[in-house]
């Protein structure tokens, strides 16, 4: 596997800096990684925001894990939207916000770049249209893309401490994809399994790359199996993204050169993780 | 006679970007940059969404297009439009 890319964010000194972690490898991405990463910079009391390997891939892989401490607990949030495709191809693995800023801030992040401005910008004149999404802050709650939205309270919680009013993600990179003929074999697989996904299909406002608009789908779900939050996969399409062969040979044919054993190992390096934070 | 991409059915778009994934895959590329198709969201109503084309769509297997949308946005029409 490659290195795993993270976008260190301290909110206090308002600086940004752009991490390679190949002690992040192991973790494959998602809440597995984002729970090492709270692990890294706990000092902080970071939120960190985690895509998957399959995010921007393959379908149902739709989602964004949040990882936050909330009163000495570790949890795992996820929210659906545009966001994972637009962390993903602005070539980022995990976002993480450290620190608290001194007034009210908003960020602008580009791709690696990003912009502390004051608490007076509009939401609406940020990012690239097409290419961003928008997390903010309305009536106490984040909203992403003026629709989806956290269950439970917490993000809003921690985005309140850290005095961050919210972001605009913008992904302007693309990559090549190598086993085209593979690659489009396996998407054109996963996606007629969408019977699989215990979802109703709908017309409601979707997260990218699922085709299903649910019902569910505005409020993100919290917790759940670890091999499908690593791959940031929704938890709806547990039936898909929790087999093993599936994940192996997405993984493979993007180019990620792991071993069965590392994804069986997930779960307890996950839990080894969670004993050092605590 | 050619046929041509038309978005015929806007208000039915659910934003899921299949559309982006199918130009994009069309290309051999992963990303949203230089994608042929573009959902712009609307902040104040997260409900309702644009489809931007360009014209350039016509290059690309169309009728694969229309295929990946889940809710009929599009069509192919003739290149006079009928």
């Amino acid at each position: 596997m490659d290195f795993k890319k993270i976008l260190f964010v301290n909110l206090s000194q308002k600086t940004a800096e752009m991490q390679l972690l190949p002690e992040l490898t192991p973790y494959v991405g998602g809440v597995a990684m984002g729970v090492k990463l709270y692990a890294l910079y706990k000092d902080y009391d970071p939120v960190v925001a985690c895509v998957g390997p399959l995010n921007g891939y393959f379908p149902f892989a739709s989602k964004t894990c949040f990882v936050v401490q909330n009163d000495g607990v570790m949890e795992d949030v996820y929210i659906g939207g545009g966001l994972s495709f637009r962390l993903k191809f602005a070539g980022l693995d995990a976002v993480v916000l450290a620190g608290a800023a001194g007034e009210d801030v908003i960020l602008d992040i580009t791709n690696d770049e990003v912009k502390f401005l004051s608490a007076q910008t509009d939401f609406g004149s940020l990012g690239l249209p097409g290419k961003k999404s928008v997390l903010h802050m309305e009536k106490g709650s984040l909203l992403l893309d003026g629709y989806f939205a956290f269950d439970l309270g917490i993000v809003e919680k921690k985005f309140r401490a850290k005095k961050l009013l919210g972001f605009s993600a913008t992904g302007t990179k693309t990559s090549p994809i190598a086993e085209s003929a593979k690659y489009m074999e396996l998407f054109t697989e996963i996606l007629a399994q969408k019977d699989l996904v215990s979802v109703q299909e709908s017309t409601w406002p979707s997260c990218s790359g699922c085709p299903l608009g649910c019902d569910k789908s505005r409020i993100g779900e919290t917790g759940g199996n670890i091999l499908v939050h690593s791959l940031v996969a929704c938890s709806y399409a547990e039936n898909i993204y929790s087999n093993l062969g599936t994940v192996f040979a997405c993984l493979d044919c993007l180019g990620y050169k792991c071993t069965h054993e590392q994804l069986e190992a997930l779960p307890d390096l996950f839990t080894k993780t969670l004993k050092e934070i605590a | 006679m050619a046929k041509k991409l038309q978005v015929v059915n806007q208000a039915s778009c659910i934003g899921c970007e299949m559309c982006v994934l199918e130009c994009q895959q069309q290309l051999k590329l992963a990303g949203l940059e230089g994608s042929y198709i573009r959902i712009l969201r609307n902040l104040k109503d997260g409900t309702k969404f644009i489809v931007s084309v360009d014209p350039k769509v016509d290059e690309l297997n169309t009728k694969r297009i229309v295929k990946a949308c889940p809710r009929d946005v599009f069509a192919e029409l003739e290149a006079d439009g009928l």
